[in-house]
């Protein structure tokens, strides 16, 4: 199954394809004319229909995952407002340090301190939220097992996967069957563009994770979402998450009810495709609306706040203008932090080493642990703490062995603090002029920058957390090893891999689990081709040329197509198939089912 | 090397390291056929790479005292997927080989993504600053990246730290029976005291082809006799096609120098004699430091 970006892209790739046609069959070629128009003149059913399998998964979905990407979002905006805060603080502590003969520089100095005192409090209180948050991601139950693993039967099977691997084909055909308007007709295009989509879509997610959706739901999720970023970063007819949403949105800003015709029109569908007494309930489509709104939108929200600016190059000379005595720094020396739940030194001793080519251990979820929010918050209550208490000893010229201690001591290695109330450090303007020609003045400005720093690592690293979780896309990062290994097809040997043992502990990596038989070949793209494969012509496998084949049937009234599984579980073009056994015996009894069956 | 031709410790599962790896690279194109781009990881840097022309320092058209844009790119081959921030710190100095105090010309921070797949790298913003009118005209360019996690050495060591990088080419004009004078000054990088080895002789061939292009000559097949001279104009090496000169110095001391330069013959016009200048520790063995020249003739 192919993510947003993708189901968008084989809509406008099919649109191109559908127009350029040439049909000798006067009614095909009307309803050519037809499914143009109504294209043309109503876009957001079209692209709606083209999102119907997303639609359907989030209507039968517990809502786990959108909640989790709501926390993400609000966590995420709270950090980007936190750092943008620090900006502002460091900005004015050093201007007036920088100024310190300035009218006003001693009062918005300590207005400054009381602020920043403040700031480590509002993040030592997100911290928390971020634990909690973090380790219900890592449970992956946003990724939960496919029914078929379990071996349940269908009337088990939950609408979003159900929907993916029975009368596919029937769906798309009684989406037209129902069609009696522009609108509703538009909506089916879009659908029938889905279902090639995610046929054609579906074989190269599945050659690149090196295995099917419901045997490597993890690699799957990242493939996908690196998929989707690829193509909009690479294709014209990708569009933004949020320009998606709104043309989706039917109506004014903010509704998100779901037009009842097009309600009527997938419902109908539905009915007349299944047997609903041998089903699930149907799913509430609305819901399943709101929440695919909700979900573009939430999407979008994880852009990174602006880079830290450097501190003034006044107070960057002092700093760094001896190469032999560089600034200290309070962040841990020659050791990785990151994988230490609530500070405190973890992982990874020594001098670095470059990283692999290939995913390692650096891509794996356990490095995900934590985004080092703890040590920014000890950091910087150490760090005002200190600088407050010696400022009136640095004032008189003297020497505060509280500052010396801080530095030579391992910050990083404590526990986060609680809260603590602000303190005035009520400096005078002659305090102020003292202090700031000393060289802890360029030191703190410095270290407030190096914290600054680390709070804008940490908010990239938590941003990479949740796309490695597969919860958002990796948007820019798809271009490193992690996400770029899907993003050519691999040369295999032997396809497709069964599950492996510990998932959470090996997903970045490709599989070397046994092959489940019967085996099958791989889908037929050529080693290294990109995402574009199963779009652009000439491929073996088009997204458009499988829709367009769909589309031509129903045009032309003819009835000879299969149900293609949309999962391409099992291979490109499988048909919708059945298990005589249990699918954790070797092999599978693969029954290939008929069209009506279910 | 492991059996997937990786470093050791890398491609198989075992404490992840996600810290920055941070160089300012020399080069983009593999230097032999199974080689890499710059990792970082080949310091000492190999001897076909011009330690004292690094291409990822990029500057104006410098002039005392008036303002120079420098911009200078650099590469994180780090593990991990998320990006860190990188402090870029330029300095600049006169004609050196082997920098102890270099000045302070400007800093910037830049966001460094890993990149262990190809050879990209990030440019820092332009950084403006303006060197002293008294200045000599012709200065040598330094830079350092560092991270709190991948820290920069405190020894200037563009050969042997991947965090340094220097741009130290300078030129003269050179004519028969009108020998020039190259300022040269010779600094102890280290926080000791140690013997030197400071050695002055024409370039071999491929870095003579580098140092051509950067003017946009040809290497001149001709020769020129060098010779040292203290500041009073002293004599202090043997001259010859190279000349060499063993000597001490203390902690970040430097010594100034000029290196007499003599041609038997007019270099033609659209082509150059490089120059270079390289201290050794007292084996020999080790290069601390390296300086190039380009001798031009009257007409360029």
């Amino acid at each position: 199954m192919l993510d947003y970006h993708g189901d968008c892209v084989a809509l406008g790739t099919f649109v191109d394809t559908l127009g350029a046609a040439s049909f000798p069959d006067p009614a095909v070629a009307a309803a050519q004319r037809e499914a143009m128009e109504a294209v043309g003149r109503e876009p957001g059913p079209a692209l709606l229909g083209a999102f119907v399998q997303q639609l359907l998964c989030h209507a039968a979905a517990d809502g786990w995952e959108l909640a989790l990407l709501r926390r993400a979002a609000d966590l995420w905006r709270r950090g980007q407002t936190l750092c943008d805060q620090l900006g502002a603080i460091r900005a004015d502590l050093e201007g007036a340090m920088e100024h310190p003969a300035d009218p006003g520089s001693a009062e918005r100095f300590n207005t400054a301190a009381l602020r920043a005192q403040e700031f480590a409090n509002e993040m030592a209180g997100i911290r928390a939220e971020i634990d909690e948050l973090r380790a219900d991601a890592l449970t992956f139950r946003h990724l939960p097992r496919h029914p078929r693993q379990a071996d349940l039967g269908t009337d088990a099977w939950d609408w979003g996967n159900l929907q993916l691997a029975r009368r596919t084909d029937a769906f798309v055909r009684a989406l037209f069957q129902a069609a009696g308007d522009a609108r509703s007709l538009s909506f089916a295009v879009g659908a029938a563009c889905a279902y090639g989509a995610n046929v054609a879509g579906s074989a190269y997610l599945g050659h690149t994770v090196g295995g099917l959706r419901r045997t490597h739901r993890h690699r799957d999720r990242l493939a996908r979402n690196t998929v989707g970023s690829w193509l909009a970063a690479h294709h014209p007819k990708a569009l933004p998450l949020t320009a998606m949403a709104d043309q989706v949105r039917f109506g004014q800003a903010g509704t998100t009810e779901l037009p009842t015709d097009l309600a009527g029109l997938i419902g109908t569908a539905l009915v007349n495709t299944f047997d609903t007494t041998r089903t699930a309930p149907l799913p509430d489509l609305g819901l399943g609306y709101q929440r695919l709104l909700e979900h573009l939108e939430l999407l979008d929200a994880f852009r990174l706040p602006a880079e830290p600016p450097p501190p003034g190059q006044v107070w960057m000379n002092t700093l760094w203008s001896d190469p032999g005595a560089p600034p200290p720094s309070l962040r841990p020396q020659d050791v990785d932090v990151v994988g230490q739940d609530g500070g405190g030194v973890a992982v990874q001793y020594g001098p670095g080493e470059p990283g692999s080519h290939k995913p390692d251990g650096s891509d794996g979820s356990k490095t995900a642990k934590g985004c080092g929010i703890g040590i920014v918050v000890i950091i910087l209550f150490d760090l005002l703490q200190a600088f407050i208490q010696c400022i009136g000893q640095w004032a008189n010229h003297h020497t505060c062995t509280f500052w010396k201690n801080m530095l030579l001591s391992k910050v990083f290695e404590k526990d986060p603090p609680d809260p603590r109330d602000p303190t005035n450090p009520g400096v005078t303007q002659d305090q102020l002029t003292a202090i700031a020609a000393t060289p802890q003045a360029a030191e703190f400005v410095g270290l407030l920058s190096d914290s600054h720093g680390q709070a804008w690592e940490a908010m990239s690293r938590a941003r990479t957390f949740l796309a490695s979780t597969g919860l958002v896309y990796p948007a820019d990062l798809a271009g490193l090893p992690l996400f770029e290994q899907f993003t050519a097809v691999p040369a295999v040997d032997g396809w497709p891999h069964r599950e492996v043992a510990d998932p959470e502990a090996s997903y970045h990596s490709y599989p070397v689990s046994p092959i489940e038989h019967p085996a099958t070949e791989p889908p037929p793209f050529p080693t290294g081709a990109n995402p574009e494969v199963f779009l652009e012509g000439g491929s073996p496998l088009q997204a458009a040329t499988v829709t367009l084949g769909l589309w031509g049937q129903i045009a032309a009234n003819e009835h000879s197509s299969r149900n293609l599984d949309l999962d391409a579980d099992r291979g490109f073009g499988h048909p919708c198939w059945t298990a005589g056994n249990s699918v954790q015996t070797d092999p599978i009894d693969v029954s290939v089912l008929d069209y009506d069956d279910q | 090397m492991n059996e997937e031709g990786q470093p050791d410790g890398q491609g198989h599962e075992g404490p992840p390291d996600t810290r920055p790896y941070l160089c300012i690279p020399y080069w983009t194109t593999p230097l032999s056929p199974n080689g890499s781009w710059d990792t970082g990881q080949q310091r000492p840097l190999p001897g076909t790479v011009v330690s004292y022309l690094c291409d990822s320092i990029q500057a104006s058209p410098y002039q005392p005292g008036q303002p120079l844009d420098v911009e200078v790119s650099v590469r994180n081959s780090g593990g991990g997927n998320s990006a860190s921030l990188a402090t870029v710190v330029v300095y600049w100095a006169d004609p050196t080989v082997g920098f102890a105090k270099p000045n302070f010309f400007a800093a910037s921070v830049v966001a460094v993504k890993p990149s262990r797949t190809a050879p990209a790298s990030t440019t820092t913003p332009t950084m403006t600053a303006t060197v002293p009118a008294s200045a000599p005209p012709h200065i040598c360019l330094l830079a350092a990246v560092s991270h709190p996690q991948d820290r920069a050495g405190t020894v200037c060591d563009p050969i042997g730290d991947r965090h340094w990088a220097q741009r130290n080419l300078q030129a003269a004009t050179v004519a028969p029976g009108a020998p020039a004078l190259v300022p040269l000054t010779v600094a102890n990088p280290f926080a000791e005291e140690a013997p030197f080895l400071v050695r002055v002789g024409p370039a071999e061939l491929r870095h003579a082809e580098r140092v051509a292009q950067e003017f946009g000559t040809e290497p001149a097949d001709a020769a020129a006799t060098v010779r040292l001279l203290d500041m009073d104009g002293a004599q202090v090496s043997e001259d010859g096609r190279a000349t060499q000169l063993l000597l001490s110095l203390g902690p970040r001391e430097s010594v100034r120098f000029q290196l007499l330069v003599d041609v038997a013959s007019e270099l033609p016009a659209g082509q150059s004699l490089a120059l270079e200048a390289t201290l050794l520790d007292r084996s020999g063995e080790r290069v601390i430091g390296s300086l190039g020249a380009a001798l031009l003739g009257p007409d360029q």
